[in-house]
């Protein structure tokens, strides 16, 4: 299912003038393509990375 | 001179630090009007710092390697009652009443700033083409950009105005600048250098570290930057080791790899050439070179992008009611990041975590990896586009081999290995495990050794 990027930017984001919306749009749409098989190979329990700590711990990685 | 050159020379006492700041000072007044490096020359600050500097060293006060010595600072980080500008309309009269932790390392060293320089607006971008400050132009040929987003520090270096310049590297944005202007670039781990003070772009990939004209002088700069600071969260507290490799530099028996897949494809033929002259140099040094098969890295420049794109505009919302006072890209990134969802931030950081640790066992084959840093030389400003095997926008190429290691926090060094057809410096990097500064520093210092390049310089 691909996103509604217009629709979106109409909702949160309205102050966006057309021309630039659609670079915008076009640009997302690309990166959505990219994006959205990566989520297929998520476990469901992965975790996001840790930031706070920064780093996995060496043993982590092991 | 390098940063060694300069240190030996003021301990001799042939030349001063006031000296060496008009030697800077006189560079800096002669080629910035066509470089276009500096938004800010703090004079009469440095000239007070380099006198101080040279009255400590003759009380027998020595800071170390640094002292004395002219560096500059990308205009990214703050500097107590000195401009602090991001490069950006938004910032352009903001005076922070506080240093860095980045300056305040540098001062303790006894360096000597010089001034600020130039960059991509916000640290947003690859080719410090600025609507505000002006396009850095790259030494080498004035009609090719600097790279970015730390052109400034990158064109400063390279065209000898002072021997370090700090840069910031959210995607890439030092180790660009180096490989397009023939400098050294070290981006260190994560949580190495400390992020305290400098005006952030994105949280958890924001990178502090040097550009230098040789691979010792970002070791020595890193000796005095590196270590635990409780003002950033995201600081390490893991131990700092010496990182100026011991002498004779020996790389025997390490086990470089070399991609089999991804690095050296859709690479200009000469930047292929050079990286692997470079690494048939450290085989004849002694080392083993690995072919090695990495995971999908596509994969973690999308991931990379993402969180980038949601990060950054998560930072800059509060100013994009004033959308007249950003450059025609940067804006264009702000909106694309306001428009994701928080559901695909959250999984980019998931999926982050994931390849992580796929990209972990790579160390298992090798101890470090050898890849071109940029696809080709220094794009022509005002270009949009690369051909190779198909046209790509500049800003993608220009990112695509080194933007993938601020989602791991690997450490990253850019050097220079060679030169293309049209004699436009060709860069490398050598990527480690995290907190591997000093391996890739000794790889770096044994092909800069090899390779012989660290005289040549821009004719200006």
């Amino acid at each position: 299912m691909t996103r509604d990027w217009k629709s979106i930017a109409k909702g949160i984001a309205s102050d966006i003038p057309e021309p630039e919306l659609e670079k915008v749009v076009r640009v997302l749409q690309a990166l959505e393509v990219q994006f959205v098989p990566l989520l297929t190979r998520l476990p469901h329990d992965a975790e996001p990375a840790l930031i706070f700590p920064p780093f996995p711990a060496p043993e982590e990685m092991s | 001179m390098t940063i060694q050159e300069t240190s030996t020379a003021l301990r001799k006492k042939t030349v001063s630090s006031v000296e060496l700041l008009n030697e800077s000072l006189g560079r800096i007044a002669a080629l910035d009007s066509k470089l276009k490096a500096f938004i800010t020359v703090s004079v009469e600050t440095a000239q007070i710092q380099a006198q101080q500097a040279d009255r400590d060293l003759a009380d027998g006060k020595d800071h170390g390697p640094l002292h004395g010595v002219p560096v500059a600072v990308k205009d990214v980080f703050c500097t107590q009652g000195v401009l602090t500008t991001c490069g950006s309309k938004l910032f352009a009269d903001y005076v922070p009443g506080h240093d860095s932790a980045v300056v305040e390392r540098l001062r303790a060293a006894g360096a000597v700033i010089v001034g600020k320089t130039n960059m991509h607006e916000l640290a947003y971008g690859v080719t410090s083409t600025n609507p505000h400050f002006g396009t850095v132009r790259n030494p080498w040929s004035l009609d090719r950009i600097a790279g970015g987003s730390s052109g400034g520090s990158g064109s400063a270096v390279a065209a000898g105005m002072v021997p370090m310049a700090m840069g910031s590297d959210t995607g890439g944005s030092i180790r660009i600048p180096a490989a397009y202007c023939g400098a050294v670039g070290l981006k260190p781990s994560f949580g190495r250098v400390s992020r305290h003070g400098v005006l952030p772009l994105d949280f958890s990939l924001d990178h502090m570290g040097p550009l230098t004209r040789c691979v010792r002088d970002a070791a020595l700069t890193l000796n005095a930057l590196a270590g635990f600071d409780p003002r950033d969260p995201t600081s390490s507290r893991r131990p700092v080791t010496p990182y100026l490799p011991s002498e004779p530099v020996a790389i025997q028996a390490l086990r470089i790899g070399l991609p089999e897949n991804f690095y050296f494809e859709r690479v200009s033929p000469s930047v292929a050439t050079a990286v692997r002259k470079a690494a048939q140099l450290a085989e004849e040094a002694g080392a083993v070179l690995v072919p090695v098969r990495l995971p999908d890295v596509t994969e973690l420049n999308t991931i990379g992008r993402i969180i980038l794109l949601a990060e950054a505009s998560a930072t800059m919302e509060p100013y994009l009611d004033r959308r007249g006072d950003f450059g025609a890209d940067v804006l264009a990134l702000l909106d694309q990041g306001r428009l994701l969802p928080a559901t695909d931030y959250v999984n980019a950081q998931r999926v982050r975590r994931m390849l992580l640790r796929e990209f972990h066992a790579v160390w298992k084959q090798a101890d470090c990896l050898l890849t071109p840093t940029t696809p080709t030389a220094a794009p022509r400003i005002g270009q949009s586009t690369i051909n190779l095997d198909g046209e790509e926008d500049v800003r993608l190429a220009s990112t695509r081999l080194v933007r993938g290691i601020n989602v791991l926090g690997w450490p990253a060094l850019s050097l220079p290995c060679g030169f293309d057809e049209e004699g436009l410096p060709v860069g490398l990097q050598i990527l480690a495990p995290a907190f591997q500064e000093a391996l890739i520093l000794r790889v770096g210092a044994a092909l800069e050794d090899a390779l012989g390049l660290a005289e040549r310089h821009p004719a200006l």
